[in-house]
């Protein structure tokens, strides 16, 4: 993904699955619908709003040490969404089939921005997030 | 009808689960973490196909711990009612079919959710009451 440019437009067709903008983590990533993110920045180049930081949004603690940062756009039902990840972002596609629903009525509103999880992919697993839904229930 | 438990140890603790409920005894399996949940339900393990629950049972029934459910070298796959959980344990001990007449009530150990307590493999094990268990980990994460 080029920075400034819409993710969705770099990616492969959606009928080969899901694709997303994969934000790092340890044992878990987390993974964006390519559709709500409207462009990637350099952290030097965001003019815009102060960004959120991602780790704060998810609960993840505090946050993993890199020196990339970015700004990650996002485009949520009511509004445009600036946040601010680190580590290398990467795109993937996930089948659809392979996202497994989270047993929500045990792990609470914590996980209420979660689609579900997928496992079938290399590396740590990731949670799929609707954007829409990022920051409520914290 | 209680026929059969199984004995698990977490950290010094050893208690009994009915065993009809135990669909699978997994190795140590690296089961996922998630962020900002309740102490109770950690995480998430991928299991034939599906994303299940975790549930620490040293934090689910007060038990004093200082492992990390993370750390415990098996897993029990367990059914209780609808729900399909993984239960982190540091050791698991072979079937033993009881009595049930011989279960009595809770008097030499203590543990939350129990229902009673039975005389197996030279243990008196509390008998995890699993649908209490259910009810307030629902209550607590509803």
């Amino acid at each position: 993904m080029s920075e400034s440019r819409a993710a969705s437009s770099a990616l492969p067709s959606p009928s080969d699955g899901l694709a997303l903008v994969i934000v790092p983590g340890g044992r878990l990533r987390w993974g964006l619908p390519s559709s709500a993110v409207l462009s990637a920045h350099a952290a030097s180049d965001w003019a815009g709003a102060a960004p959120l930081d991602w780790e704060d949004l998810v609960g993840a603690g505090a946050p993993t040490e890199s020196e990339q940062v970015r700004i990650l756009l996002l485009k949520t039902e009511h509004a445009e969404l600036a946040v601010r990840v680190r580590g290398a972002i990467e795109i993937g596609i996930v089948p659809e089939s392979e996202i497994l629903p989270l047993p929500r009525h045990l792990l609470g509103d914590e996980v209420a921005a979660a689609e579900g999880i997928c496992f079938a992919v290399a590396g740590a697993p990731l949670l799929v997030m609707n954007v829409n839904r990022i920051g409520h229930g914290r | 009808m209680l026929s059969a438990v199984v004995a698990l140890r977490i950290d010094a603790v050893w208690l009994g689960v009915d065993a009809s409920l135990v669909l699978e005894i997994l190795g140590e399996c690296p089961w996922v973490p998630l962020a900002g949940v309740a102490a109770a339900v950690p995480g998430v393990l991928a299991w034939r196909g599906r994303a299940i629950a975790v549930v620490d049972l040293a934090s689910a029934t007060g038990l004093s711990s200082a492992g990390s459910p993370a750390r415990r070298r098996r897993a029990l796959v367990v059914k209780f009612g609808p729900d399909t959980l993984a239960l982190p344990v540091d050791e698991v001990r072979e079937v033993q079919e009881i009595d049930e007449a011989s279960v009595r009530s809770n008097h030499a150990t203590r543990l939350r959710y129990s229902n009673g307590e039975i005389d197996v493999h030279g243990l008196t094990l509390p008998l995890l009451d699993s649908q209490a268990l259910m009810a307030s980990l629902i209550r607590e994460t509803g």
